[in-house]
């Protein structure tokens, strides 16, 4: 310190004498000082700096840092939608922290993991030098890369073809033909591409694109095009196609199907203004486990269960039709049986609410979410799950679950966020389907506070006692569940669990109903909620009275249902699913 | 004997800590080091880590000791941590809720105890303390001055055409 301080003293010397004879000073000195005095601002600023808590922190949690500024693009406009996973992030969020001082610039720079995402514009694409750079700054790595309504020419340059691991055009303004051009370009480390057009304006043009210069390519996404892609595809596994415009449409993407041996997973949305081919052609598509059709008419959605040689043995379907299409006419009542063959094992009917997205903006007072309607049953070596408005499903629920053979066996069924106060009628529809189950032993009631906030204990989605069906009913538990989702989206909307006081859940409505005698074939009635609430031992106790076995649990999280291993889709984004989707 | 799920830690200046050994388990540094050490009743020293960051690292611990299931469960096609812990929960924004000192040297303890999540959570929080903000409001935010030299102020003005063309 001692030191400091004469070093200090003599310096402070020194510059009042400089002051003092500056004028009989050369220029070139004078400027030769003036460098130096900048230097030595610069490197006092700099150890300035280096005393602030955030600058000692050791470069590698810098850089961490930085890795979580950059936005994942939200896919607002649903162009990227129904997709898979993606890293693509905004990397010119960096720019102000890497133009905060020299040691944050410098951990910016120095490590190209945090440019590996391109995202530009059309504007940004034309300026001078700016994607050269950011290219530059990611060195070799491998590249996501995001176009917006951008000019490809201005980018992919052959360097950066081979690099790209994962391409999305978006709002694509140009020809067949160039495109054409870029797919002829080698794109080596591709598995990753989705191409989407404006939707107001039409694409000319039939020629077909060659994505044979892509050999690693997993994912496949194309969206509102009037061209299509030709070739053997041997390594796609996830295709989704969606509002395609083209001639002989069915019958192309049939053939093109055909080319991809090992497709994994497919998704059909909203293609129905074309006719189907009347003697579809089955494909061999062994590896072929998972098939989303949203908003496709039956048709349509007939046509590909014979492309698609459905049923069979390994598969998960799922027929998302939350409301702009019509699906009229199509077989419901065989679904089930054919589509969870041999006895299904489980079957839940779930309600998921569903925000209009174009009603986001209005001030009116009809923004309530909408509800879906979904059922979902599995067995061993089949899944099946149609998804409707539940004013619609609800009208068809008799037809698709109730007497069916498959379900015969059925001994568990679980009601998913349908609470009963949402719709008398559905509630009765549920009631009477659920007497309809033979073998039905236990029945599951899950409520998610997170999305119905007043929900409360009822059996009235229970059989009653005076329902005739219900004669001969091996229903005798009932497991009612109470809670907050664990999802990190629910606990971000709803406040952390831990924060909320736990709060008493009232158990006045089951008493009323058991008083009611129409519930005195239960013999076991267990009540599990998260931490979030309580139940009083009186309420248990009087319920007691009632029902011989009534115990209540605390439970870690709201049950879900294990799905087969088949309907698990590993490279699902939560955010850009459909609605209701089981992937 | 003492009790064998539970240990001392003592911090920097001499604090004592008798915590569960699950909870500082989610240290993998500790973790390692009960494991060498095996059934013994000896303290185990935190050098670098004084007592009041001591005591917010295990508030942590002890808050998330059940979340060890969820993050060490199989990593799903590929690496990209990014887009599963995307949420920073409401207790941990709050837990984060100190003077920046404080929270900074969190956050270097969690590295040397080497807690991922609480570091994972840690730079989240710093992150979206920076989104969104000028370089200048960077600065006012961390007590940073600008230390650039002059060459490295005509690479910043050619950066922010780019920025001005989004």
């Amino acid at each position: 310190m001692e030191e400091h301080l004469k070093t200090k003293a003599r310096v402070d010397s020194v510059l009042r004498e400089l002051q003092a004879h500056a004028g009989e000073m050369s220029s070139s000195m004078i400027w030769e000082l003036h460098g130096l005095m900048l230097e030595t601002a610069t490197a006092l600023l700099r150890a300035s700096n280096y005393k602030q808590p955030l600058l000692r922190l050791p470069n590698e949690i810098l850089g961490q840092i930085m890795d979580y500024i950059p936005d994942l693009r939200e896919d607002k406009e649903d162009n990227l939608r129904p997709f898979w996973r993606s890293g693509a992030a905004d990397t010119l969020m960096l720019l102000p922290i890497s133009q905060t001082c020299h040691r944050l610039r410098a951990v910016a720079l120095g490590d190209p993991l945090l440019w590996r995402h391109i995202y530009a514009t059309c504007l940004l694409a034309g300026t001078d030098g700016c994607i050269e750079e950011l290219v530059s700054r990611s060195e070799e790595l491998p590249l996501t890369i995001v176009l917006m309504n951008a000019d490809p020419s201005l980018i992919l340059s052959p360097k950066v073809c081979i690099r790209a691991q994962e391409l999305h055009m978006v709002h694509m303004d140009m020809t067949v033909y160039i495109l054409h051009t870029f797919f002829q370009l080698p794109w080596p480390e591709l598995q990753v591409l989705s191409l989407t057009h404006s939707e107001e304006t039409t694409w000319n043009g039939d020629n077909f694109i060659s994505l044979s210069q892509a050999p690693r390519l997993r994912y496949l996404h194309l969206q509102h095009l009037s061209t299509f892609v030709s070739g053997e595809m041997p390594s796609l596994t996830h295709i989704s196609l969606s509002m395609l415009h083209l001639r002989d449409c069915h019958a192309r993407m049939a053939a093109f199907l055909s080319s991809c041996p090992n497709l994994v997973n497919v998704t059909l949305d909203r293609m129905n203004h074309h006719t189907t081919p009347r003697r579809p052609q089955p494909l061999v598509l062994p590896r072929l486990k998972r098939i989303t059709f949203h908003d496709m008419t039956t048709p349509v959605i007939q046509f590909y269960l014979t492309v698609f040689s459905c049923p069979r043995p390994g598969l998960a379907l799922q027929i998302l039709s939350p409301g702009e299409v019509p699906l009229r006419r199509f077989p419901l009542a065989n679904l089930l049986p054919q589509y969870a063959r041999g006895a299904a094992s489980s079957l839940a009917i779930s309600g998921h609410l569903q925000q209009d997205e174009e009603d986001t903006d209005d001030d009116d007072d009809d923004d309530e979410p909408k509800l879906l309607l979904s059922v979902t049953a599995y067995s061993e070596t089949n899944a099946f799950r149609i998804c409707r408005p539940y004013e619609v499903l609800m009208q068809h629920l008799h037809r698709i679950v109730a007497g069916e053979s498959s379900l015969a066996n059925l001994r568990e069924v679980c009601i998913v966020n349908v609470p009963v106060s949402y719709s008398a009628r559905l509630t009765d529809i549920i009631s009477s389907v659920l007497a309809s189950l033979p073998a039905l032993e236990t029945l599951t009631v899950v409520l998610d506070h997170s999305q119905f906030a007043r929900a409360r204990p009822n059996l009235r989605n229970l059989p009653r006692s005076s329902d005739l069906s219900l004669k001969g009913t091996r229903l005798r538990t009932v497991r009612l569940v109470h809670g907050f989702s664990k999802h990190p989206i629910s606990e971000h909307q709803s406040g952390s669990p831990s924060e909320r006081p736990s709060v008493k859940l009232p158990l006045s409505k089951v008493l009323a109903q058991l008083l009611s005698r129409q519930y005195d074939y239960l013999d076991a009635l267990i009540l599990q909620t998260t931490r979030h609430f309580h139940i009083d031992g009186s309420d248990l106790e009087e319920v007691a009275e009632h029902i011989p076995t009534v115990r209540h649990e605390t439970i870690d999280a709201l049950p879900s249902m294990k799905y087969p291993d088949f309907c698990y889709e590993p490279a699902s984004s939560s955010k850009t699913a459909f609605p209701a989707s089981l992937w | 004997m003492g009790d064998s799920n539970r240990l001392t830690l003592v911090a920097s200046d001499g604090g004592k800590f008798v915590v569960d050994k699950e909870v500082v388990q989610m240290s993998v540094l500790l973790k390692n080091m009960i494991e060498d050490l095996g059934e013994t009743d000896e303290s185990i020293p935190i050098p670098n880590v004084t007592s009041p960051v001591l005591t917010k690292v295990i508030e942590f611990c002890e808050n998330h000791r059940t979340d060890a299931a969820r993050t060490d469960g199989p990593n799903v096609d590929g690496d990209d941590a990014r887009m599963r812990t995307a949420v920073v929960s409401d207790w941990d924004r709050q837990f984060f809720d100190v003077d920046q000192d404080l929270m900074f040297e969190i956050i270097v303890a969690a590295n040397y105890l080497d807690i991922k999540s609480l570091v994972d959570v840690g730079c989240k929080v710093v992150a979206d303390m920076i989104k969104g903000k000028s370089p200048q409001e960077i600065r006012d935010l961390f007590d940073i001055v600008n230390d650039f030299s002059p060459e490295e102020e005509a690479a910043l003005r050619k950066e922010n055409e780019w920025a001005n063309d989004r």
